[in-house]
């Protein structure tokens, strides 16, 4: 699970995030929203350990910074940072290594078979598109089987059937037990998914339900949404 | 033009505003003008040729060879891709603006002029260099530097130009590529006639690229002739190949302009590829796009686990590109090397020694650290800081090893010098590229890294220069005492190297990644 208290980042004298706190639990579903700039990414890779920040993060109970907690969350950047010298494969073979994950072969061809790029598995990281990167980096987290998992924009420049492969992929780490945070400003491609939404802006979260709280009101979450980010 | 001088004006405003912000990279930017105006004065006021000398043909030689790879990587981009002042931004706002193509041109000119600016930067700091070996005047390094800013300035002119032609058909295209090619085996034909004669590689070079047929080579030649004024002294032919070259490169403006009224689809190509180098730039990974390097097909099998995975990983990439550390980088020092007893025959290993570390120090730039940095997997990986220092800096310590070892063998093969004298200068160069190395990890420790590509090399050249302080002056005083000389500064090196190292081994606790 994760636990985030306090949250506060800065930079150069602008407050990007503002006293964040909110907690997302295993097997759940949390959606961070809010408009461009709202602070979504940031958040996200202050948790991930990216960036500096104030304040307290716990995953499974361990400071975020921590070995226990690293071996325990899996990231998907918003933008897909691949080696251009290796292959496909060879990210999968790389990051098994430097997480210590010896009997991943079988799961690694199962992933890259499901998000159809199995066939590109010889293809270097620098001959990829944009879509492609971002399936492999998919992949690359995945491979983990986290506890907790951090999807920053995962659906933008991939194809409508590996969208819908994806929104699968987050029903099954849900049924697993794993905490799921997915940052997207696309409140369509996850209405269906999500159990917490979390809505940002201006680097502070103005609304936190979950989907037991708001079935009963009569707004959608979009309609939510747009009263909340609205000025 | 109102518009366009809006952008230009508005981006120097903000650019100031932004120093403002960041008085840590004002302090850099004054501490680059104070530097380059020294420079400036020291190549004006300084005795030319006290230490060495330097003849007009080595002269001639380094101005020959020069212009040609500049003007031979210009012409090929300009086949490719063109050339371009723009940057996708201009591609994106300018060029669909109802904005006349002319007054766009004219806008590119003025940026393009500003960057030249920077091209100065880095010549001032040769012109000393050079000012030691050969004759030139006050007046001389005055034509330097306007025939530098010149000729960076119309690079892109002729890049755009050749695009324009080139990319209306194939054959044109190819016709191109063929007169280029034929350019280049011509002059390969005529060394070898020549070496056949001499015997002698360096003197074959001389009598080429001194050649009076060089001369009359437009633009090449015209800039050869221009460049020499500045140590055979002005005369009728420089104000001849001045004029020469005004007066193409305005019928060129022309040309370019006239050619096709739409050139934006001729610079679109090359604005990308400028896109890209930036980008590449900034990732530490020296600009040029990994696009055009050959991968291999190479079996590897990880065999460890954790930070260790690191150091395989690059290991692989080196194995990819190379034969295993050797490189692009291995040959381009070897053949400076070597280069340089021809080129200036008092040469000796320690000068080839400062040539070389200088080199290095801008290699380590874009060295497996730096370029490890830009990707989130290191700041991810579940395992101790420290080991992820050691283990993403250990395969650039071993390939500096390498090169060290293979550029001083070839170097002191020529030189006739000692097993020992080449063991030892390789350790040299292994010490300071650890230097290097760890003195970027200083500098990041120090100033983090969320500050741009500039700033941080700049701070890296300081840090640099603050630490090897303590090896130039064992260097000096010990000069004469042979492997004692060697072996203190390599003593002081690692101590040094591995001091940063230690002070810097929780380095991941702190970083941020840009």
């Amino acid at each position: 699970m994760l636990k985030v208290t306090n949250l506060t980042k800065e930079y150069d004298s602008t407050l990007a995030v503002n006293n964040v706190g909110f907690e997302v639990m295993g097997g759940e579903i949390a959606i961070l929203l809010g408009p461009n700039g709202a602070g979504k990414s940031t958040t996200i890779k202050c948790i991930t350990g990216l960036l500096k920040y104030h304040g307290s993060i716990q995953i499974c109970g361990f400071d975020n910074k921590s070995l226990m907690a690293k071996k325990n969350f899996g990231y998907v950047p918003e933008t897909p940072a691949l080696y251009d010298m290796l292959t496909v494969y060879e990210h999968l073979e790389f990051i098994a290594h430097a997480y210590g994950i010896s009997d991943y072969k079988e799961y690694a061809e199962k992933l890259l078979e499901r998000f159809e790029i199995l066939d590109k598995k010889n293809k270097l990281g620098k001959e990829l598109s944009k879509g492609m990167q971002q399936k492999v980096s998919i992949c690359c987290a995945l491979l983990l089987r986290p506890k907790v998992i951090f999807f920053d924009e995962p659906m933008v420049g991939l194809d409508p059937k590996a969208i819908k492969e994806l929104k699968e992929v987050f029903q099954e780490l849900k049924n697993d037990g794993c905490s799921v945070i997915i940052s997207t400003h696309i409140i369509d491609s996850v209405s269906e998914i999500w159990d917490k939404a979390l809505i940002m802006k201006k680097g502070q979260i103005l609304f936190s339900k979950s989907r037991e709280e708001i079935e009963h009101e009569s707004e959608t979450l979009e309609e939510i949404f747009f009263r909340v980010t609205e000025d | 033009m109102k518009p366009l001088s809006y952008i230009l004006l508005k981006t120097l405003k903000n650019m100031v505003i932004d120093l403002k912000k960041k008085p840590l990279i004002l302090i850099a930017y004054i501490f680059a003008i104070i530097s380059f105006v020294f420079f400036v004065f020291l190549s004006f006021v300084m005795p030319s040729n006290t230490l060495r000398t330097g003849s007009i043909e080595a002269y001639g030689t380094i101005v020959s060879v020069v212009l040609i790879a500049v003007f031979y990587f210009d012409i090929k981009q300009g086949i490719s891709s063109g050339g371009s002042f723009f940057r996708l931004a201009d591609v994106n706002l300018l060029f669909t603006a109802p904005v006349l193509p002319v007054n766009v041109l004219i806008y590119g000119f003025i940026k393009q002029f500003f960057k030249t600016f920077i091209m100065l930067l880095f010549m001032s700091f040769q012109i000393p260099n050079l000012k030691n070996n050969f004759s030139i005047s006050a007046i001389g390094v005055l034509i330097i530097y306007i025939t530098t800013f010149f000729l960076f300035l119309t690079m892109p002119i002729i890049g755009m130009l050749i695009y324009s032609i080139t990319s209306k058909s194939k054959r044109i295209k190819k016709n191109f590529e063929r007169v280029l090619n034929i350019f280049i085996f011509g002059m390969v034909g005529a060394f070898l006639l020549i070496f056949v004669k001499t015997g002698d590689f360096g003197e074959t070079l001389k009598i080429i690229l001194n050649s009076d047929y060089f001369l009359v080579i437009p633009y090449i030649g015209w800039f050869k002739n221009v460049l020499m004024a500045s140590i055979n002294g002005v005369n009728l032919s420089f104000y001849l190949n001045v004029l020469l070259i005004i007066i193409s490169t305005f019928l060129m403006v022309i040309a370019v302009y006239k050619m096709r009224t739409d050139y934006y689809e001729d610079v679109l190509a090359a604005t990308e590829r400028m896109e890209e180098f930036i980008v590449n730039k900034k990732e530490g990974k020296g600009g040029f796009s990994s696009r055009n390097i050959k991968v291999k097909n190479v079996k590897h099998t990880y065999s460890g686990y954790g930070a260790k995975t690191i150091f395989l990983r690059h290991m692989l990439e080196y194995k990819k590109t190379g034969l295993f550390f050797i490189n692009r980088n291995t040959i381009f020092l070897v053949i400076i090397g070597l280069g340089a007893k021809f080129f200036l025959p008092f040469a000796q290993m320690n000068y080839i020694l400062y040539f070389s570390l200088y080199i290095l120090f801008f290699f380590s730039l874009q060295g497996k650290w730096v370029q490890e940095l830009n990707k989130p997997y290191i700041y991810l990986m579940p395992a101790n800081s420290a080991k992820k220092v050691f283990f993403a800096t250990l395969a650039e310590n071993l390939k500096n090893g390498v090169d060290g070892l293979i550029l001083f063998i070839a170097v002191g093969f020529m030189l006739k010098s000692s097993i020992t004298v080449i063991l030892f200068n390789s350790l040299i160069y292994l010490t300071y590229g650890a230097i290097y190395t760890y003195t970027d990890v200083l500098s990041r420790r120090i100033f983090g890294a969320t500050h741009g590509k500039n700033f941080e090399i700049f701070m890296k050249m300081i840090l640099v220069g603050i630490i090897i302080v303590p090896a130039i002056v064992i260097d000096f005083l010990f000069d004469g005492f042979g492997i004692a000389q060697y072996i203190f500064i390599i003593m002081y090196n690692l101590l040094a190297a591995g001091t940063i190292l230690f002070a810097s081994k929780g380095i991941f606790d702190k970083l941020e990644m840009k």
